[in-house]
């Protein structure tokens, strides 16, 4: 076990309890500290571009789709996203506003990332993949810690302060602001879409005794972003799509307390209480949310063959939706989800330490698309130290968003005629269903894990998914734009309501190899292929089409990350990645190279100089039809970052 | 919490089964110490690293076990001495149970001290173990460890607790 290993722990996201990598029956891919540290990451998201298999595109400064295993989609929702155990995404209009989370990267202490369902233990929304940031104690930040980087479009600066009150008790304050420039329009000027947020907070660790600790923490953040939008304007010489900047901002208070008990050798307990207000005005709409979820849960090691975990959860979410007529609560001013869960979970073990099965399943009731179940079974095998399998099948729900089922959303769009792509005004009324259901996803699952001796682990994951009742957007009505003082249309105007009419399939692989080509040279090469096709149940395009498509994911994926310790002062690292073109063609294919030097100057400070996009000026990740934004493209930069620590 | 749920850290003291995580806290502390020794350039680089330890210290048992490991080049050797004092220059690592480190002499050149008394570092010595609720973390002095000619890699000042430089 490696030193990190032994001060924290290996796995817990798929199992919800400690397991190293090559003893879970799940694709699995942990960032730990030192992949931290080496890395040229501004943001979270950056951090997430080195997982085997994962697509993260960035759509604006302000905007990036992160996704696993296909549906890469500004709206895409199906990535439960945590922060030391408390779920962060949005459930009113799109999943995750990545962007706004803003914890400081040298506070964090792993990343654990699941590809594929993890409904059975973590409930809807967790369709593809859980996404699980731990943070560290506030006992293993003692002293002051500061990162400052500087680059040619962004700058950063994290501070932290932690120090023991007591032997049984640790604090830390900490902070972090970041500013971007944004990113470049197709002719290569500024888009001027800048960013710039802030989050402050403190968190206290308590450990009265070796069997019981308390975590409660309590952040702020704020911040705010210009977005350009593409909107159509009708004068005397015609049509024009002119490009309109709306000023933004948002802000998030986050309140989070945990306490857990070793009752005994065999029975371990915690209970956990969080509330979250998130608040984001963008384009004028005001999406405002206060959530409250409690939680407590158990693992009990029921005899020698028996482990048993259980919990039990509620939430309450109260939207808030409105500012201007983009996007309005069809109902009331503001809207209550309740939602109630258990799950229960029994690993058995039919040949000790080789031989296990899991069987578990959540149970979910909301108010506002009722009950369902999450069950999975999983099996692993371990042959021999060097060689273990699992194979999976799980059945796991995504519940609709609040925009699938109650808002009312009027979008003035270019919109690109069939066949000649020319654009035309369009004036697109999107009608929340209140009778949207749940997306059921189908999956199985088969992994196998090996030691290759010398420390190279090859690591290999596969899976085939069947989608049922995927949200769609069915078309109702289709006429002619008529504008005041034009006798003639000037575009179309389409109304359409959500629902449930796609249906869609996938398959792939994600293949991973590690290992030390020397005990100073590390290298770890992933390849992932995915096929996604998402079609209408009906088969007629025109009147009901998906709201993802699927066409923005790539079928392949290669990531090659290397780095060397030259001494114990300087070190190099490098990163490639290579992404096919998207599934619908629209999206080339690019290449990434990232390059990373550092010198550790004196113990306690280090310096870096690093650089991504290295091969092209520019490049695009991310470009979907029939939404009012331009695409943005990725620029080529380079930072200086100095971290310290006293 | 450093792990989801918490249950973690408690599990990788309790658990039981053939795993890795099956290890006593003194096990864990035994292996915390090796692997710090993997992070650490000494001045001296002789065929054998000895580490000294006290016969009446709990942590004893374990440390003799990692007698003929590998660190780097060098092979692991332990010698136990009945009194702190009687440990003298051959150790390159001198494991000191819970003594203050006001009642110790300073490191001698390409040594490190390594203690549990909640304030070692602070009171000089060059790595501390200290648990916090099931878990155990080090900290370092970095200045001490420089007096003495001994140089911390940055990913071992990351990992620690608390570094005083």
């Amino acid at each position: 076990m490696s030193l990190e290993d032994l001060l924290s722990q290996e796995v817990t996201t798929a199992s919800k309890k400690a397991r190293p990598i090559g003893d879970s029956a799940s694709a699995i891919y942990v960032i730990n500290q030192d992949n931290i540290r080496r890395s040229a990451a501004r943001t979270l998201t950056d951090l997430l571009r080195q997982v085997p298999g994962l697509e993260v595109f960035d759509l604006s400064s302000s905007g990036t789709s992160v996704s696993a295993r296909g549906f890469s989609s500004r709206f895409a929702s199906n990535l439960l996203v945590m922060v030391d155990g408390a779920a962060i995404y949005s459930t009113s209009i799109s999943g995750m506003f990545w962007d706004q989370a803003l914890m400081p990267l040298q506070d964090i202490e792993r990343i654990e990332v699941i590809r594929g369902p993890g409904g059975a233990l973590w409930g809807s929304n967790s369709i593809n993949g859980v996404i699980n940031v731990i943070t560290k104690q506030s006992v293993d930040t003692q002293g002051l810690r500061a990162s400052g980087l500087a680059g040619l479009r962004d700058a950063r600066a994290e501070l932290g302060y932690g120090t023991r009150l007591s032997d049984e008790l640790g604090v830390r304050a900490y902070g972090t602001y970041r500013r971007s420039q944004g990113m470049k329009f197709s002719d290569g000027s500024n888009d001027h879409a800048s960013w710039e947020g802030g989050l402050g907070g403190v968190r206290f660790d308590y450990a009265p005794t070796s069997k019981d600790s308390v975590v409660f923490l309590s952040e702020y953040s704020r911040g705010g972003f210009t977005q350009p939008y593409k909107g159509f304007a009708v004068g005397p010489t015609g049509v024009t799509f002119p490009i309109s900047y709306v000023d933004n901002d948002f802000s998030s208070t986050h309140i989070l307390s945990r306490w857990s008990h070793t009752a005994s050798q065999s029975l371990t307990l915690a209970g956990q209480v969080y509330f979250n207000q998130l608040k984001r005005e963008e384009l004028g709409v005001l999406v405002a949310r206060d959530l409250y979820d409690a939680s407590f849960e158990g693992h009990w090691q029921a005899g020698a063959r028996h482990e048993i975990g259980f919990g039990i959860s509620g939430r309450i979410s109260r939207d808030r939706i409105g500012g201007n007529n983009l996007f309005t609560l069809m109902k009331n001013n503001s809207n209550v989800d309740r939602i109630a869960t258990g799950y229960l979970e029994d690993e058995f073990s039919l040949i000790p330490d080789r031989l296990r099965i899991t069987l578990g399943s959540k149970f979910e009731h909301n108010n506002f698309s009722g009950s369902n179940i999450q069950p999975n079974a999983r099996i692993f095998y371990r042959a021999n130290d060097k060689l273990s399998m699992w194979a999976a099948i799980s059945r796991a729900v995504r519940t609709p968003l609040l925009q699938e089922r109650g808002v009312k959303a009027t979008l003035e769009t270019p919109f690109p005629l069939p066949g000649s792509g020319t654009l035309v005004p369009a004036i697109s009324t999107v009608i929340g269903n209140p009778e949207s259901k749940p997306e059921v996803l189908d999956s199985i699952e088969a992994g196998l894990w090996s030691s290759l001796g010398r420390g190279w682990i090859f690591d290999v994951a596969a899976f085939y998914n069947r989608y049922d009742d995927l949200a769609s957007i069915n078309l109702s009505s289709i006429s002619p734009l008529f504008l005041a003082g034009f006798p003639f249309p000037v575009g179309l105007q389409t109304t359409a309501a959500f629902g449930n009419e796609a249906k869609g399939r996938s398959w792939g692989t994600e293949i991973l190899l590690s290992g030390n080509l020397a005990p100073n040279w590390s290298m770890e090469a992933s390849y992932s292929y995915l096929d996604l096709k998402i079609r209408p149940k009906t088969g007629f395009e025109n009147m009901a089409s998906p709201v993802i498509t699927g066409g923005l994911s790539s079928h392949h994926q290669l990531r090659l990350k290397t780095a060397v310790d030259l001494d114990d002062r300087f070190e190099v690292s490098g990163a490639l990645h290579y992404v096919s073109r998207s599934l619908d063609g629209l999206r080339p294919a690019y290449t990434d190279l990232g390059l990373r030097a550092e010198f550790q100057a004196t113990p306690n400070i280090q310096i870096a100089l690093s650089g991504s996009n290295l091969l092209k000026n520019k490049r695009l990740e991310y470009y979907q039809l029939n939404i009012p934004f331009p695409p943005n493209y990725v620029v080529r930069t380079g930072q200086l970052e100095i971290r310290t620590r006293f | 919490m450093r792990c989801l749920t918490v249950l973690c850290g408690v599990l990788m003291l309790t658990a039981t089964g053939g795993n890795a995580a099956a290890q006593s806290k003194g096990d864990v502390k035994v292996a915390i110490i090796y692997n710090i020794l993997r992070f650490v350039t000494f001045p001296n680089n002789t065929a054998t690293l000895t580490v000294c330890a006290r016969r009446q210290d709990s942590l004893v048992e374990g440390l003799k076990s990692l007698e003929g490991r590998a660190v780097s080049t060098r092979k692991i050797t332990v010698a136990v001495y009945d009194k702190i004092d009687q440990a003298a220059n051959e150790c390159d690592v001198v494991y000191v149970g819970y003594a203050s480190a006001r009642t110790l002499q300073k490191p001698a050149r390409g040594q490190i001290l390594i203690g549990e008394d909640p304030s070692f570092v602070d009171q000089g010595g060059t790595v501390g173990l200290v648990s916090f609720g099931p878990q155990v973390r080090f900290t370092i002095n970095a200045r001490v460890a420089q007096s003495s000619g001994v140089r911390f890699s940055s990913q071992l000042m990351q990992l620690a607790a608390k570094v005083i430089s």
